[in-house]
């Protein structure tokens, strides 16, 4: 199977031109193929039951807000308008190969020009007002997995305390691993191919930067990581729809979450939350 | 390796004498052999008309098809005739029968007209109305087997800067910037006629304003004819049949030359006043390039105080390093147009520069030998 497309270069020497476009099929298979595979693990595994809440430093439950803030304004704002300049970024890059012709260049080159600038705002962001480290997978990620893998021991960890993830569970920060991966590739990439039509952002100048067996492997490099994207957004899609999952996606929504669900679902000890003021008295 | 040149490659000939015939070897042959990436291989068939536009890259091995379905034969695909007020056209027709056929010449001059002026007389008895619509671009850069855009690549040669693109594109261009070389496309247009095309499975009737692609559309070809479709009649409605035409050509020679910039224009006159309008220019984008804003404003005026209306025409127009001088050719072809001008005149509407009006400050050569 054949990952990229070659072809000739005015000098005749072969040169890659770019992702091969009957992997846009794969690529929905695949991410098909993970729903599809998960959903009937999540049927037929073994039942869980989660160990009891704990309530960490903070002391009582009732020491906590009654709703937990987990994503900030700013934050929810960078997602969603992410999440759209994706969409409108693969759609205008994958329907005309699906055999939808329309005029899709303008429209994709505004959307990655929006996504880029949304990533760089995401970058500073997260750098100055975030939990930087809270969204990277950590060794200490990895009883998690082991509970994956082996459920009696979802609960326990060697006869240790109730194990549950912190801010994030770890399939979140691996997906957000791999989509940085995959978005920082397709903005780098996709920088660099403005300069190949004519845009209000950058001089057009075809020529410049690469040669032709550079720009080819930029082209290609820009397709595959698109392709990757299409299977990862359905996976996404279909992570935000599970019932289980739906207080998180709505926490995309409204920014919070019910205290109950925190104590469930998160560790406490890993997820340190503010304990609600003192009730005011005179 | 050197190419080899001038000596024609191996390639099956099949010559049906009929349109079914010819359908059925299309509907086996025309998407040809996969690649093992899913695509159509470059092995499909070719379709023969006059074989005046393909025969040059078959023997340049630019185009390299399996199989060719020689459409010579097939007599259905031939002729003129009317069909109640429609006048049916045969794709296979030649262009000197289309030029001279009295029923064209009387009802839709602006078609003859066009016809008449493609090439040369020895062309125009070999190349046909459906070879002549359904043309490739003739981007040289393309034609040479550039890997370009058109070519399934991932750059325009013609659109970089310090590119020769003299002829090309000031409209509708979306990274290609290749034009459409048809000179008979824009007088149907004009004419609203519709093209009806036939696979194995279906038949459809496009406007011949849908039958052209722009790039931003699909920027590997110029029509919407899939490898398996046939191009089966040219229809022409009675719409405009008999009304004033201006048909108007400008290129390097006199003779034998593709245009730098065209107009067909169908009017429906009042006395002097134009009640409805069709211009559209040719060579100046991959398709027919209609001008629906100079139409309305010509609606209800006279045509000498609608002759400014030709600014128009060249509103949204980008040229490229090279092409400048048909910003302003357009326009002057425009205003001719509606003045009715005779094509060739010069016009003190125009001062003395002629249809190229200002000099073109790009370093590109001047060609006005027709306006001159």
């Amino acid at each position: 199977m054949n990952f990229v497309t070659w072809g000739v270069s005015p000098w005749g020497q072969p040169v890659i031109l770019h992702a091969a476009w009957h992997l846009l099929w794969y690529a929905l298979i695949a991410g098909v193929a993970f729903v599809l595979a998960h959903a009937a693990w999540v049927l037929l595994r073994p039942s869980p039951a989660p160990g009891p809440g704990s309530v960490g430093a903070s002391g009582t439950a009732d020491a906590l807000p009654r709703r937990i803030v987990r994503h900030s304004l700013p934050a929810r704002l960078f997602h969603w308008v992410m999440a759209a300049a994706m969409l409108v970024l693969l759609g205008t890059a994958f329907l005309p190969k699906a055999g939808l012709p329309f005029d899709w260049v303008g429209a994709h080159v505004w959307a990655g020009a929006v996504l880029l600038a949304a990533i760089a705002f995401h970058v500073v962001h997260a750098l100055c007002c975030m939990d930087f480290r809270a969204i990277w997978p950590t060794p200490g990620d990895l009883g998690e997995l082991r509970g994956i893998i082996d459920p009696p021991q979802f609960a326990k960890v060697a006869d240790g305390p109730v194990r549950r993830p912190g801010k994030y569970p770890l399939g979140n920060k691996l997906y957000h691993l791999a989509l940085v991966a995959v978005g920082l590739t397709l903005a780098a990439t996709g920088l660099a191919l403005l300069v190949r039509v004519p845009t209000p952002f950058l001089p057009h100048a075809p020529h410049s930067l690469f040669d032709d067996a550079g720009w080819g492997a930029v082209y290609a490099l820009h397709g595959l990581a698109g392709l990757s994207l299409v299977a990862l957004v359905i996976i996404h899609v279909y992570f935000a729809l599970r019932p289980e999952k739906r207080p998180i996606t709505l926490s995309m929504l409204t920014g919070d979450m019910d205290r109950d669900y925190y104590l469930a679902h998160h560790d406490p000890e890993r997820w340190r939350v503010d304990a609600s003021p003192p009730p005011i008295t005179q | 390796m050197a190419t080899v040149r001038d000596g024609m490659p191996h390639f099956d000939l099949y010559q049906p004498d009929s349109v079914e015939d010819a359908l059925a070897l299309l509907d086996r042959l025309g998407r040809g052999a996969h690649m093992d990436d899913g695509t159509d291989g470059p092995l499909r068939a070719w379709v023969l008309a006059g074989g005046l536009d393909c025969l040059e890259r078959f023997k340049d091995r630019i185009r390299r098809p399996s199989a060719v379905v020689d459409l010579a034969r097939v007599g259905a695909l031939r002729g003129v005739r009317r069909e109640g007020d429609e006048t049916v056209i045969g794709p296979m027709t030649t262009l000197a029968e289309v030029a001279r056929h009295p029923d064209i010449r009387e009802r839709f001059g602006l078609l003859a007209e066009a016809a008449a002026q493609v090439a040369s007389p020895q062309i125009r008895n070999q190349g046909t109305l459906g070879g002549n619509l359904s043309q490739d671009a003739r981007c040289w850069y393309y034609r040479g087997g550039w890997p370009c855009y058109r070519a399934g690549g991932n750059i325009c040669y013609a659109a970089a800067p310090g590119a020769m693109n003299r002829e090309h594109a000031v409209f509708g261009a979306r990274r290609c910037v290749a034009v459409s070389p048809s000179d008979t496309a824009p007088a149907l247009v004009a004419l609203e006629a519709r093209l009806v095309i036939r696979n194995a499975a279906r038949t459809r009737m496009v406007a011949a304003e849908d039958y052209f692609l722009g790039p931003e559309t699909d920027i590997t070809r110029l029509t919407v004819l899939e490898p398996d479709d046939l191009l089966v009649e040219i229809r022409i409605p009675p719409t405009w049949a008999g009304t004033r035409f201006h048909f108007e050509k400008v290129r390097d020679r006199p003779v034998w030359d593709f245009a730098l910039a065209s107009i067909a224009a169908a009017m429906r006159q009042t006395g002097d006043r134009i009640d409805q309008a069709r211009l559209v220019l040719g060579s100046v984008a991959a398709r027919p390039w209609r001008l629906p804003q100079v139409e309305a404003a010509l609606a209800g005026r006279p045509r000498e105080e609608a002759a400014d209306a030709a600014d128009l025409a060249v509103r949204g127009a980008v040229p490229l390093a090279h092409n400048g001088y048909k910003v302003t050719l357009a326009r002057n072809l425009a205003r001719r147009a509606i003045l009715g001008q005779p094509p060739g005149a010069p016009s003190l509407a125009m001062g003395a520069s002629g249809l190229m009006g200002a000099p073109d400050p790009s370093p590109a050569r001047q060609t006005g030998k027709e306006a001159s």
